[in-house]
């Protein structure tokens, strides 16, 4: 098993390799820094002295790949910039501001409202759609499905807006935004926990139920009726069990990823975490700190394929590794 | 008549659909088939609301010069003259006779009081936006810049994922393992985040090269052109990774083989027997993509990295009023117009792609 | 003990009325061997399933049906009491054991699951309980067995499994539907010696559904012949077979090869030789680690010689993973650097040529698969099938060719999935034959299709065999096809050719030890067979 593990992270390596020249390709050399500082600058018409000031400031003052100069390869972007995100060195934003630390201090509150939505929508959905399986066929399915559909064509924007609007102003239950850390803070992770958990209903439930209904119609179901067990012992004993494995694996990829927020939740509930933070430097045109965005989410996803082939490992007995 | 890239896409999809249109009268089972799409009365309604917002978007996909003027308009705004051309200054609600916000006026006397002016026409059905422009009429031109990333981005992300897929599953060995890892490093970065880095990169680009693009029609319609190649670029991956997978089961069968036994090539097999029986995953996997792309673009405008602001879409609509959320008193009815027709297409696509799937794919659930 | 009186179960498709089953009675007594025999769609499975009212959603009894166990009818049951009587009072094993065991519980659950339901046994009786049943059905190490996985077992162990399941609450009725089917011969005959010894131990009534009449004749007290949705004719075993009344029991018989009074006989006498092997070999490669490097390698073909004439039908026997079908491959050149040794095609070694000069002689050997479902492009019509080996497709040539398979001219410009199994079949033939080969391998070209399209399928081979003067290698596991078709036969097992010589010699006086396995173990109508001839 650890063989295992530690042949998938070797393959891993290549990938971030790949990911970081990707990233540099884009951000390097489809605009040189050059046309990156008139950019920021903003004025049409920028001294040279201006531009090699601020790529000064901004470390950019370096050639691409290789210093004639000092003859060396580390006083260059493509180390600078792109392999010290090995090191998780991610440097300092445009801004000025270190990004390290921000990400150190922005990751609770991501989390603090991914982990409860996907735990209560997870469950959520396995439940509506197991019921929808269980009375597949009459007219309770038929309108489930029908109500999944609808659920799952309104826009997370609207759900959003819509929640805000309904809950906190007309209702006044909860504040519409805002952040606080501690017990207090709860108050504040309810309505966009609520609205992410119900916006995912729709395709959620839609999607486990097809996995329910595809074990269902399997020959191991038929032999367990041949036994005399009822629908609901079968459907709990045997059809979960079988479903769960791809259940699981279609969470489990998506756990290292709840670290980068949600984009769209934190934005509009003005949560300080990692997923408000990509959006405003995404706004503010700040490639270093998208930069290292990026990379940290790579590492995060095939941290979440790695993750994914274990589960599906332990919870499968059919599998064994070669 | 001025021919925007856009359109001229738009043009050769069409011509695509008719050529569907024309095997399957051909072909009795194909026929039979996508008969079963619309078999349901609800998926009937869909399809006809489809086919309505189909042909908005094709009116409004041809274009000209107005005459005493630089303005390059559609056939549909020629159509919706009235309510186009009724600009009010700013909020109005609708059916309402007089503007939402109020303003200043001096009278003869000198005296200063609120008032909300009169409006030039009565008949906003949706009521008017920041800038005047009836919600109705900006909801309705948003149709075509859903349509248009729903369908484009997808069939320029067929290419790639067909042939790479394709390529990847039969000849396997480092070639397989060359694409796997070309799409696996390509799928790593999170989605949002590759998009977004991949527009600002071109957004620099064509800020440099602004000389280019003269006409505010042409660039805003690059800007969504470029938006749809990026989005295509970067979503080939899933449907790549599909058709691989089905690839791989293809081969064996015993008609591939059978067909190596008498003689035919590896390309020839390919494109013989492979391709064509991949049709029915990839028209499944079209519909059933075109409805998340349609609800994307709106998040990606929230981002700052969809459609040019200039545009008319779902996406700016709901942008812009969602700080209008915040007033006193609300001004609600500019989201409601960009919802209801937003979601009616996305539903209809949604029920017309169970439709699709429940026909085509021989695992119905 | 249970009487079936006028059952019809019909379904609702699309909009449209099916009857699958129309209008049957029979009986079956206490302690008897009832055989329900039938080809694809005459609803034996559907009777099976309609007695434990495991029925799909779309099916529903007709009105007059009546499923009388010990006298009351099951039908009229609630779902709740009808659940004592599933897995209770009547028993069911299905076809398929690998799909039919739940992959993700071990052996021991799934077994323990009908004691805790039925017996209400718990705990450690339950686990000594477990332990006799999977004894009963003669699994070894029964101790370790009770955590194994499903996927651990072999076919024929998983229909034990299934079996013990089955008779776990000692049912007074076994359905088993197709049980052996999918399993070897030599499987085969052992399941079948085992549900022939439980049935007189435990004194259970058995109803064997199959396609098979020789599996039926060597089973069954009795047999009921069902054709469409109706029982064409039931009597006892012995009178079946040698008093038949019906036409279609009458067809049956006729198509069985054993019974087969058809082209037999005639053949053609040994030529040259047209293709001659000589120590093939066929290992696959085992790749692990990160760069997947070749760390071993899978035997499956071990040093195998063979000759065939032209004109000649060389039949080669064995069961599953014998390696019948990697010496198919290598010899049609599908496994490049994997099979090494000689092949002699036209005076060139076909396994030592250039891809280049080896599409030349491609089209000389050419191949009929077994699954004529999978073996047509869907995409295609028939005339773009047909023609792919051609360099200069005409469409003379095409009417000739579906003319000489018994199709008709107009029938190449439709679809695969417009025809029937029997018809696909002959589509494949024709295929094979438009290249104009000197050898055809035909990989058990039969034994998906139904029997009475058995024998048609069979008599065109041989017709063709006589007019082109074609070669074939006839790859089957059923040895009563060798007695029809082949002048030579040889046996497999594990790789290698353990008998090979002339079919009349080998069947006859078989000299090793599998090839005798093989012979007993075959279902035989033997004891019938003589009254017919005689």
């Amino acid at each position: 098993m650890w063989y295992y593990i530690a042949r998938r992270i070797l393959y891993a390596i290549p990938i971030l390799l790949g990911v970081n020249i990707l990233t540099f390709v884009l951000f390097f050399v489809v605009n040189t820094p050059d046309e990156i500082a008139s950019i920021h600058l903003g004025s049409k018409h920028v001294t040279k002295q201006q531009i090699a000031d601020w790529k000064q400031a901004h470390g950019y003052a370096l050639p691409l790949f290789y210093n004639a100069e000092k003859s060396s390869i580390t006083q260059t972007i493509f180390w600078q910039k792109s392999i010290k995100l090995f090191l998780f060195d991610f440097g300092v934003a445009d801004n000025g501001r270190d990004i390290s630390q921000a990400i150190t201090e922005r990751y609770a509150p991501s989390l603090a409202i991914a982990i409860p939505a996907l735990v209560f929508g997870l469950l959520i959905n396995i439940i509506v759609a197991m019921g929808m399986a269980f009375f597949r066929g009459t007219y309770l399915d038929a309108w489930g499905v029908v109500l999944c559909v609808i659920l799952m064509s309104i826009s997370m924007l609207f759900y959003i807006v819509g929640g805000q609007f309904l809950v906190a102003r007309i209702l006044k239950w909860v504040p519409v935004s805002g952040y606080a850390d501690g017990m207090i803070g709860i108050k504040f992770i309810i309505l966009p926990v609520m609205v992410s958990v119900i916006g995912g209903i729709g395709s959620g439930a839609r999607w486990y139920r097809s996995f329910f209904l595809e074990e269902i119609n399997k020959d191991y179901v038929r032999t367990a009726r041949a036994k005399g067990l009822s629908e609901a012992s079968i459907l709990f004993k045997h059809v979960l069990r079988n479903a769960l494995i791809p259940i699981l694996t279609g969470v489990v990829v998506l756990l290292p990823l709840l670290f980068m927020g949600s984009l769209l939740t934190e934005s509009f509930f003005a949560i300080p975490g990692l997923g408000s933070y990509t959006i405003d430097a995404i706004r503010s045109q700040d490639f270093a700190i998208v930069r290292a965005m990026v990379f940290l989410g790579s590492i995060l996803y095939i941290l979440g394929l790695l993750l994914t082939d274990i589960t599906y490992i332990m919870a499968d007995p059919r599998i064994e590794l070669n | 008549m001025i021919i925007l890239w856009t359109d001229a896409l738009i043009l050769l999809l069409l011509f695509i659909l008719i050529w569907m249109l024309v095997q399957a009268a051909r072909r009795p089972y194909l026929r039979q088939q996508w008969q079963k799409t619309y078999a349901h009365p609800t998926r009937k309604l869909a399809l006809i609301i489809l086919l309505c917002y189909a042909s908005i978007g094709l009116l409004d996909s041809i274009h000209y010069k107005q005459h005493n003027s630089n303005n390059v308009v559609s056939v549909l705004d020629y159509l919706l003259t009235p309510i186009a051309n009724s600009v009010e200054t700013s909020y109005s609600a609708q059916f309402a006779q007089h503007l939402f916000t109020k303003q200043l006026r001096k009278d003869q006397d000198g005296n200063i009081s609120w008032f909300a002016p009169k409006l030039k026409s009565p008949d906003h059905v949706f009521g008017t936006d920041k800038v005047g422009i009836d919600v109705l009429y900006a909801s309705i031109k948003s149709i075509r810049t859903g349509l248009i990333i729903g369908l484009l981005t997808t069939f320029i992300s067929l290419p790639f994922a067909i042939f790479f897929g394709a390529i990847a599953g039969y000849y396997r060995g480092w070639v397989d393992d060359l694409i796997q890892y070309l799409y696996t490093t390509l799928s790593s970065v999170p989605g949002v985040l590759l998009i977004a880095a991949a527009i600002l990169t071109v957004d620099a680009v064509v800020q440099r090269h602004q000389a280019i693009f003269e006409l505010m029609a042409q660039r805003t319609d690059m800007r969504l052109l470029i938006l749809c190649s990026v989005l295509g670029l970067t979503s080939w991956t899933s449907l790549c990774r599909i058709l691989r997978g089905e690839t791989l089961k293809l081969r064996e069968q015993e008609f591939v083989l059978a067909s190596k036994v008498l003689g035919t090539n590896n390309l020839q097999i390919i494109y013989k027997h492979i391709v064509p029986n991949l049709f029915n995953i990839i028209l499944i996997s079209i519909v059933l993509d075109f409805s998340g792309l349609v609800l994307a673009e709106a998040v990606l405008s929230y981002v700052g990295v969809g459609v040019d602001p200039a545009m008319f879409s779902w996406g700016n609509m709901i942008n812009s009023a969602r700080l209008e959320m915040g007033r006193e008193p609300v001004i609600w009815w500019s989201l409601t117009g960009a919802f209801v027709l937003m979601f009616t297409l996305v539903l209809a696509a949604n029920i017309f792609a169970d439709g699709v799937r429940d026909a085509f794919d021989p695992k119905v659930v | 003990m249970l009487q079936i009186s006028n059952l019809s179960v019909n379904l609702e498709l699309a909009g449209k009325k099916i009857t699958a089953v129309d209008d049957i009675s029979f009986v079956i007594e206490p302690g008897e061997v009832v055989a329900l025999i039938g080809e694809s769609g005459s609803g034996k499975s559907m009777t099976a399933l309609a007695i434990m009212r495991l029925l799909p959603q779309i099916a529903s009894y007709g009105v007059n049906s009546q499923i009388c166990l010990y006298g009351s009818n099951i039908i009229d049951l609630t779902e709740q009491q009808m659940r004592t009587v599933r897995g209770g009072d009547i028993g069911m094993i299905f076809q398929d054991p690998m799909t039919s065991l739940n992959p993700v519980l071990t052996v021991g659950t799934q077994i323990t699951e009908v004691l805790n339901l039925h017996q209400r046994l718990y705990g450690r009786e339950c686990y000594i309980a477990v332990l006799r049943l999977l004894e009963a059905v003669r699994i070894p190490s029964a101790v370790q067995r009770f955590n194994s996985y499903p996927h651990e077992l072999s076919g024929g162990m998983k229909q034990r499994v299934m079996i013990a399941i089955a008779l776990a609450s000692k049912p007074s009725l076994l359905i088993a539907d197709e049980p052996t089917t999918a399993l070897d011969v030599t499987t085969q005959a052992q399941i079948l010696t085992l549900l022939r010894e439980l049935q007189r131990e435990f004194n259970m009534a058995l109803l064997l559904i199959t396609h098979d009449l020789a599996v039926a004749a060597q089973m069954a007290d009795r047999i009921a012949v069902m054709q469409a949705g109706k029982i064409v004719e039931q009597n006892s075993a012995a009178k079946i077979f040698t008093e038949s009344q019906h036409a279609y029991t009458k067809k049956l018989l006729n198509s069985l090869p054993q019974l087969h009074a058809g082209l037999s006989g005639k053949q053609n006498l040994p030529q040259h030789n047209a293709l001659e092997v000589k120590n093939l070999q066929v290992n696959y490669p085992i790749k692990s680690g990160i760069f997947r490097r070749t760390v071993g390698f899978i035997s499956a073909v071990k040093n195998v010689d063979f000759s065939l004439s032209a004109g000649e039908t060389l039949a080669i026997v064995g069961e599953s993973g014998c390696g019948k079908t990697s010496i198919a491959k290598a010899i049609l050149g599908l496994l490049p650097g994997v099979a090494c040794g000689t092949v002699m095609f036209k005076n060139n070694n076909l396994l030592q040529l250039r891809e280049s000069k080896l599409r030349q002689l491609r089209a000389g050997i050419q191949i009929v698969f077994q699954d004529p479902y999978a073996a047509l492009n869907p995409k295609l019509r028939i005339f773009d099938s047909l023609t792919e080996g051609l360099t200069e497709p005409s469409i003379n040539y095409i009417d000739q060719l579906l003319m000489q398979v018994g199709l008709l001219p107009e029938h190449k410009w439709r679809f695969p999935h417009e025809f029937s199994g029997g018809e696909r079949q002959r589509l494949c033939i024709a295929r094979a034959l438009s290249v104009k080969p000197q050898v055809i391998i035909c990989d058990e070209p039969t034994s998906s299709l139904d029997v009475s399209v058995q024998a048609q399928v069979l008599d065109l081979l041989k017709k063709l065999q006589l007019e082109n003067n074609l070669s074939y290698i006839f790859i089957t596991h059923d040895l009563a096809l060798v007695n029809y078709l082949a002048r030579k036969v040889a046996v497999m097992y594990q790789g290698q050719i353990v008998e090979y010589g002339l079919v009349t010699e080998v069947l006859i006086n078989p000299k090793h030890q599998y090839t005798r396995e093989l012979l007993s173990a075959a279902p035989k109508i033997t004891n019938y067979k003589k009254v017919l001839t005689d």
